[in-house]
């Protein structure tokens, strides 16, 4: 167990076995490289992204299908294989894609330009840098034309605080 | 730092395993083939650049920013006029 304080959220106590892992850390944080994804509440998908090494950093995340229901990521061999464990383990299906959400006073926006991945079985992450330049920096929120799913969702269990 | 001159066909090495080879010059314009370990991100300097500042803003959001309202409120519209 590991426990630490953050400015946002107090004092935070997580499993090791929990971190993601980011071996360069990500552009303009070298130096952090474990996170902790934890959800923002149970009303919208956002999720939270906070550095172990500097409680001050916390990302704000969400899945892109939440953004742009089109947006997709083509995850080049080499990345793919820097975080899985070998070339046995590359499932992409096996790599969550996040996108960092900004705000610039009330309109938040979303880097779908670097996206962020995450392969949940070997806990390694990393933020890409897509080549792409008509995907913006940033992308602003708005309306999703699809109508959302209406289904009550069950209380996640293993959301509930600790103390 | 370290300038120098290279011609077409040429590499320099940085490091055991970084080797950035010029592979064509058209006037103002050189290609490059750089060869680098996969977990070594390889960026056009001003595209890092770009990511890098908006990471860091990103970092800074300010706490009083409820992010909840912000997305529901970015989501259904209310806050276009």
């Amino acid at each position: 167990m590991k426990q630490f304080e953050s400015p946002r959220f107090g004092s935070i106590e997580v499993d090791e076995e929990q971190f993601i892992h980011f071996e360069r850390g990500l552009p303009g944080f070298p130096g952090c490289h474990d996170f902790v994804v934890m959800e923002h509440d149970r009303e919208t998908p956002l999720h939270w992204m906070q550095s172990v090494d500097r409680p001050e950093v916390a990302f704000l995340i969400v899945e892109p299908a939440q953004v742009l229901s089109t947006y997709r990521v083509e995850i080049p061999p080499r990345i793919l294989a820097s975080l899985a464990w070998d070339e046995n383990h590359d499932a992409e299906q096996d790599v969550a894609v996040f996108v960092i959400l900004n705000a610039e006073g009330s309109t938040l926006t979303a880097n779908l330009r670097a996206p962020v991945l995450v392969h949940m079985k070997t806990r390694r992450g990393h933020q890409m840098i897509l080549d792409d330049p008509s995907l913006p920096l940033r992308h602003e929120i708005a309306p999703e034309p699809v109508p959302q799913s209406e289904e009550p969702k069950e209380p996640n269990p293993a959301a509930q605080s600790r103390d | 730092m370290l300038v120098l001159t290279r011609r077409t066909g040429e590499s320099i090495r940085i490091g055991d395993e970084v080797s950035v080879r010029v592979v064509d010059i058209q006037g103002n314009q050189v290609r490059l083939a750089i060869e680098a370990p996969r977990e070594i991100p390889v960026h056009r300097e001003e595209v890092y650049q770009v990511v890098r500042d908006e990471n860091v803003k990103a970092a800074k959001l300010n706490p009083d920013t409820d992010p909840a309202s912000l997305w529901q409120r970015s989501r259904d519209g209310r806050s276009k006029k």
